[in-house]
């Protein structure tokens, strides 16, 4: 197994050691969902560097941890151990992105509305479940502590030329998203 | 040794609990947890697989040219990437699982199933309906690690991923587009690093990214300011 630089010990160091190298890939989304939204963004005769695109994907990344630092600030101070979509909205109110929260509030709404449609979909057979599932989400109640806590490092170290070089791949073959059919009726 | 075969019980901790809820369960909920449990122990084997070849730099290598021939046949990136969030988030995954079973005690049901279709089927559910499609654009496990990375012990809710996937996507189109701005006024077709850098400089909102992208001073930039610095001081 691979050595571990956590602090914790214990249980979860062989856990830990094994997910050391995968942890690089995970700091940063997926190239190809951040160039195909920039695309998407952008006019069709519109070219991206190589370079832009790895420093977006570094600065997604970054933008992700500095609203969720303020978020989790947020929830330690008001003692809550869960972080829900209101939180967040905050947060960006807070650190600038003010104008990111009215959409935002629109897709959280239009989220919980069909969450509601999905569960008495999915559970005709079942009890329906109660309609104050929304209001319970604004209340985010604390759970018990999880089993499990992983300790990941996010250093400040960035650039896996294997990632890259796998992405700039993934690129070149032209990808197509078909996706599998409706899922709607599976049994659960 | 012993640091190995630790993790082992407390899986089978989390088992005898999940059999023990399955019998307070109504039987009619039953079934759906079995189905669940036999999902777990089949994802089981190749996690411990993928562990093993993870510890050496050359698997490594293979696996990657290997995931890039089925990329080539299957012409789909994403099938390459599900394998991979399944290697590397397996305590989320249990994680959220767990969470999907005290919401079933409290009134969360939706979140729960929701959860569950996220994981199971995000491209089916990303592209069979419009509006999911524009809210599920990144993969919620890999935002979900990144958050965890932020906080341990934090935990982050379902609408809280949904509400970063969008922000994400936001940010994503506004920086693009501010950057094409520049691109557009340096009259050039490709978009590169100098534009990203200078939008970051520009605006105060991005002063977070300023030690990532720092930006790099050209000649004719220095020339500019110091003809603007010119004319406003003389």
């Amino acid at each position: 197994m691979a050595d571990s630089d956590n602090d914790s010990g214990g249980a979860h160091n062989a856990g830990k050691g094994s997910e050391m190298s995968p942890r690089e890939q995970d700091r940063f989304l997926p190239i190809a969902n951040v160039s195909r939204i920039m695309k998407k963004a952008l006019p069709a005769n519109a070219k991206i560097s190589k370079d832009a695109k790895e420093t977006v994907q570094e600065c997604v990344s970054e933008f992700i941890s500095f609203i969720t630092g303020e978020a989790s600030d947020k929830c330690q101070r008001e003692k809550r151990k869960t972080i829900n979509g209101d939180d967040l909205l905050w947060a960006m109110t807070t650190l600038g992105f003010e104008d990111y929260v009215e959409p935002l509030k629109g897709y959280l709404q239009r989220f919980r509305e069909m969450e509601g449609e999905k569960t008495v979909a999915a559970r005709d057979k079942d009890a329906p479940p109660p309609t104050n599932a929304t209001n319970s989400a604004y209340e985010s109640p604390s759970y018990a502590a999880a089993p499990g806590g992983i300790m990941m490092h996010q250093g400040h170290v960035y650039g896996s030329a294997g990632f890259h070089q796998v992405a700039g791949g993934a690129i070149k073959g032209g990808p197509v998203y078909p996706g599998p059919g409706s899922n709607a009726g599976r049994p659960r | 040794m012993t640091s190995s075969n630790s993790p082992k019980p407390e899986k089978k901790i989390t088992k005898n609990t999940e059999i023990s809820k399955t019998q307070k369960k109504k039987t009619k909920n039953a079934e759906t947890p079995k189905t669940e449990k036999k999902k777990t122990k089949n994802a089981e084997t190749p996690k411990t697989e993928k562990k093993k070849t993870k510890n050496a730099e050359t698997p490594k290598t293979e696996k990657k040219k290997n995931a890039e021939i089925p990329k080539i046949e299957k012409k789909k990136t994403k099938s390459a990437e599900i394998p991979l969030t399944d290697g590397k988030t397996k305590r989320d995954r249990e994680i959220a699982k767990e969470e999907n079973k005290k919401k079933t005690k409290k009134p969360k049901l939706s979140n729960g199933t929701s959860k569950q279709r996220d994981e199971g089927s995000k491209k089916g559910v990303a592209e069979g309906k419009g509006e999911e499609g524009k809210m599920n654009v990144f993969p919620m496990n890999r935002i979900r690690t990144m958050i965890k990375g932020e906080d341990p012990d934090m935990r982050v809710s379902q609408e809280a991923l949904l509400a970063i996937n969008n922000a994400v996507e936001k940010f994503l189109e506004q920086f693009s587009q501010e950057a094409y701005a520049f691109c557009v006024r340096d009259r050039k077709k490709c978009l590169s690093y100098d534009h990203l850098a200078h939008v970051v400089s520009k605006q105060r909102r991005y002063d977070f990214l300023s030690d990532f992208v720092p930006e790099r001073v050209k000649a004719e930039d220095a020339l500019r300011e110091r003809s603007a610095a010119g004319t406003g001081g003389h």
